[in-house]
């Protein structure tokens, strides 16, 4: 307890405070501009911090980790890109609500849901952190397989009335997926004879060309930013969208409930925890037609989530030595470098450190809503008053940028002009191009469970039994049956529904 | 000059085609690398199909590229190729430095065009602040990617 | 209709500045001739951040560029499991000037099972600065006390013992394919995309066993019970664990790491890196230790007979895939 206490005082330093503020700024700033990752930012960061002492370093880093996830939310809003992949289904619904003038009760929205599931997942970290790793220990690769399935379950419902065409979109994205190395078989596929395509397509580099780029090509198109800004030009009543996001409790707290325990995942991570929520958010709603097209609750959910997979990350990082995420994996690399290790060890040998540290992942979540707050209506400002004349082709130089700088590879950058003018065409015929996001998400995690699950069942009969013997599985696997057929047993239902009236 | 094509027909028809680049780009794999590929192969191939014979069974026309000028699309997709390809061969810099005060001059210019509250008038005064402004935006974004990033940016290919 | 406002005394400056660029080249030219290094230094990583050639080169960046005077800058080149950055270091100028980690066998084992986009042979050591030997671990509560508990498990129970650990034809791959050879036995290998997910993987009892790294080992030596290690002798951090040769199988297995040039780079610029590296090893030596890593002294000759014997080897083990 009292160990507790001491990583508490540790971390209300001024000196910690400032540093919070300071990874938060960074961690803003790259996580909005698509093309510059947490990890990225991290691992550059990384030797600065060993001119300080660990807990300031890793406090830094937690606040950079933090806020890059919440910075996502804005490029996602303002120019329908997800500055991180796990800002996918906040830019669905955020990016509505800004053309028609509402950016600004967006980016607040967003702000506060993050905020909610930050500190969610700290609490979670902080208290229960030997259970949820308990948890953790159930995934498996057949558990991995089903929370993949779920989550491309989305893709049926983001294509209500054009199903063959978001299927078809999923098959595609999956299909680019698959280009790479096998993960069982360690076989090069579909390289086009490309060496470097042996690292696959490159996740954020898909997203910036199938969103920031048909984006671009919108704004030249029309002539004119795509975003509005309220007409009567006053300030949105803060108090409003406070009471708006107050008001939806169960969406918060399921959301960050699924974004700690997804985030618990390694691998699976960050990237999937906001769809899950918004998926999930979608299915308890009482208008689901609204997801889309500019729902708050969806643009909530996702928020929430994706910030408390921030602290679910951590838990098996700090539990069991083992990364959640990529980002988390730098932070592994980080303690290792000061000569810690993480793993249970890191409590007992280094409780005030460790409980320092997760102090400040609550500290950073509570830091994202001044910065959020004012840096968002600066950032929304800007893009409103800018003239298109630079707006465009900054955004133009920022996906070149932005795709190169992954691997520093042309390659990339090509693969993204052809992957977003191919994505714009597919948009107009009424393929949703968030379909193909997911496959190519989703249909890797997909695979590697399904293969190694294959791989373990071996020992049975039939290899595929493998993937139901656990509880976990088999529970997931409901999960992912009922989603699919929950679209059709709603409309069986209303039919009958119908009918009865009719009688 | 309208566009009414039936997007179920076009949707179908490139998932066949990404179905045959994809297809035809097989190589001898074990069981444990195929098995994965081949089955969304297969999937999309039938989602292509079934796409395609839908517009036989209800046929079904939308307008495409409705929103803005098709002639400013092409050319502003011309303009993301052309800013990628003189990347690889002539640099960073150089393109940028070329092509961004293109793209924007013609979208000052296009923009000028259709608008009625023509509130980005940009006298010649102006042109000298934006020209200034986009010189040290490339020169930062160089700078912060290279420096402090570590991203080498593509320098010319030509040798020069 | 607008005008641009350029100034066009720009263009009377062309000539000189062409002038100036030419005359800088030239002299570029002539510098880089002079001691080595005489510019700053790439150290390419060809996998993610967090990982054992992570960690090492940014204990070593500090001391390197104290010992060469020099910048060097840590880039990244990830995917195909290293490949991806090998076939780019085989284009870089063979100067010196950019250096990549690299991981034994992967540069050999790779160019034998697909087409990495590089040959070994494109490819020179400079300098190998540690591995980490081969252990296979059991959960710590397993009913598995010992090697040939775990033996006897895979014989009564072919191809449903599953031994995970990471990729195909990679050091974990290789251990256990050595292994399996020695005993006689049928496992059932399970790949992971890397180090760390298979460490929940084995707590969680998805897989029964692992072969993974002396670092994985070493730091997770509260939950997982070692019963070999693939070496020729004892770990000295692990010395209460016996090796598969003490027990009567000879399986010998590392994964050795270090740095290297591209194979056209002199031979005296390749010993200038080595001296360098060699020095800054060993200042690190401890802290290696401390991860669990195996520290080695190999010079570009030791590192090049490495490469020969272990190609032998893999060309036999590797047709059994």
């Amino acid at each position: 307890m009292d160990v507790l206490l001491a990583g508490l005082g540790n971390v209300l330093s001024v000196e910690a405070l400032l540093l919070v503020a300071l990874g938060t700024v960074i961690g803003l700033f790259v996580g909005c501009v698509p093309g510059l990752t947490a990890t990225m930012s991290l691992a550059l960061l990384v030797p600065f911090t060993f001119t300080m002492d660990p807990l300031s370093g890793l406090v830094m880093l937690g606040g950079v980790y933090t806020a890059s996830m919440y910075g996502g939310a804005f490029s996602a809003i303002l120019i329908n890109t997800p500055g991180t992949p796990g800002a996918i289904a906040t830019m669905l619904d955020g990016y509505p609500l800004a053309r028609r003038g509402e950016g600004e009760r967006a980016i607040v929205g967003a702000t506060l849901a993050s905020v909610f599931g930050g500190v969610i997942g700290f609490l979670a970290l902080l208290l229960l952190a030997p259970v949820l790793t308990i948890a953790a220990l159930k995934f498996g690769p057949p558990e991995y397989f089903w929370v993949a399935m779920l989550g491309l379950a989305l893709i049926a419902a983001l294509s209500q009335g054009m199903m063959l065409k978001g299927l078809m979109g999923g098959a595609i994205g999956m299909l680019l997926g698959t280009i790479g190395i096998s993960p069982v078989g360690g076989e090069s596929r579909f390289l086009f004879g490309t060496p470097a395509l042996q690292g696959g397509v490159e996740l954020i580099v898909a997203l910036i060309g199938l969103f920031a780029v048909p984006e671009y090509i919108r704004m030249i198109g029309n002539a004119r930013r795509s975003i509005t800004t309220r007409q009567d030009g006053a300030a949105l009543p803060f108090a409003r969208v406070v009471k708006e996001v107050i008001r939806q409790p169960f969406n918060l707290f399921r959301s960050a409930g699924i974004g700690t325990i997804v985030g618990i995942i390694p691998g699976a991570g960050n990237n999937v925890a906001g769809l899950l929520a918004y998926s999930e958010a979608q299915r308890a709603s009482k208008q689901p037609e609204e997801y889309g097209h500019g729902s708050m609750e969806g643009l909530c959910a996702s928020e929430s989530s994706n910030n408390a997979a921030v602290c679910g990350s951590m838990v098996p990082l700090l539990t069991l030595g083992v990364p959640g995420s990529p980002p988390a994996a730098v932070l592994f690399g980080a303690l290792m470098m000061h000569g810690l290790t993480p793993g249970t060890r890191l409590f007992t040998e280094n409780g005030a450190l460790t409980y320092g540290f997760i102090f400040s992942l609550g500290l950073a979540a509570l830091a994202l809503l001044p910065v959020g707050i004012y840096g968002g209506r600066l950032i929304l400002r800007m893009m409103a008053n800018v003239p298109v004349g630079f707006l465009v082709p900054t955004i133009g130089l920022m996906t070149l940028l932005g795709a190169y700088s992954m691997r520093n590879s042309m390659v990339d950058v090509f693969l993204m002009v052809g992957v977003g003018l191919f994505g714009f065409v597919l948009r107009e015929l009424g393929v949703n191009p968030a379909t193909i996001a997911l496959g190519l998400i989703l249909g890797p995690i997909a695979e590697q469970g399904f293969s190694q699950a294959m791989l373990m069942g071996r020992a049975y009969d039939v290899p595929a039994l493998a993937l139901v013997q656990s509880p976990l599985s088999i529970a997931l696997a409901c999960m992912v049956l009922f989603s699919i057929s929950l679209p059709s047993l709603r409309r069986a239902k209303r039919w009958l529904a119908t009918r009865s009236q009719g009688e | 000059m309208r566009c009414r094509v039936n997007t179920d027909f076009l949707s179908g028809f490139i998932g066949l085609l990404i179905f045959a680049l994809f297809w035809f780009n097989r190589e001898e794999w074990r069981p444990q690398s195929a098995v994965w590929p081949e089955t969304i192969l297969w999937a999309l191939l039938g989602f292509s199909v079934l796409l395609v014979l839908k517009c036989f069974l209800r046929w079904q026309t939308a307008e495409v590229f409705v929103e803005g000028s098709r002639r400013r699309m092409l050319i502003g997709g011309g303009f993301l190729i052309l800013w990628a390809v003189g990347m690889q061969i002539l640099g960073f810099l150089i393109t940028s430095a070329v092509v961004f005060p293109l793209l924007f001059a013609w979208m000052v210019r296009e923009e000028r065009a259709i608008s009625e509250v023509v509130l980005q008038t940009v006298t010649l005064r102006q042109w000298g602040v934006w020209m200034a402004i986009i010189a040290l935006e490339i020169a930062v974004l160089y700078f912060v990617f290279s420096k402090v990033l570590l991203v080498p940016l593509p320098s010319s290919s030509l040798g020069m | 209709m607008e005008r641009y406002n350029d100034s066009c005394g720009s263009f009377r400056k062309l000539p000189v500045t062409l002038a100036l660029s030419v005359g800088l080249c030239f002299s570029a030219q002539a510098t880089s001739q002079d001691s080595f290094p005489s510019k700053d230094l790439t150290y390419m990583n060809p996998f993610s951040p967090g990982g054992e050639i992570d960690v090492t080169a940014r204990q070593q960046q500090p001391l390197l560029e104290e010992y060469f005077d020099r910048n060097v800058s840590i880039t990244y080149r990830t995917g195909g499991g290293g490949a991806v950055g090998w076939s780019h270091l085989k284009d870089q100028p063979a100067d010196g000037y950019t250096i990549g980690g690299f991981s034994l066998p992967h540069i050999i084992a790779q160019p034998m099972v697909r087409d990495p986009g590089y040959a070994t042979d494109d490819l020179k050591l400079a300098y190998i600065f540690h591995s980490t030997p081969q252990v296979l671990v059991v959960r710590e509560d397993s009913p598995v006390e010992n090697l040939d508990d775990f033996i006897e498990l895979a014989r009564n129970n072919p191809a449903s013992v599953t031994i995970g650990g990471t990729g195909e034809a990679t050091g974990n791959h290789l251990g256990a394919v050595r292994l399996m050879r020695e005993a006689d036995i049928n496992l059932t290998w399970i790949p992971f995309p890397g180090t760390g997910p298979t460490i929940p993987a084995l707590e969680g009892g998805h897989v029964s066993a692992l072969m993974t790294n002396s670092t994985a080992a070493y730091q997770n030596r509260d939950k997982f019970r070692a019963l070999a290690v693939a070496w020729d002798e004892r770990l000295p951090f692990m010395e209460n664990v016996p090796t598969f040769q003490e027990q009567g199988y000879d399986v010998v297995e590392a994964i050795y790491r270090g740095v290297l040039v591209p194979a056209d780079t002199p031979d005296d610029v390749v010993e200038t890196l080595a001296a360098g590296f060699d020095t800054v090893n060993q200042e690190i030596e401890g802290k290696q230790t401390d991860m669990g890593a195996f520290v080695h002294f190999w010079g570009p000759e030791e590192s090049a007979q490495l490469v020969e014997r272990l190609k032998d080897e893999y060309s036999v083990l590797l047709e059994d895939l």
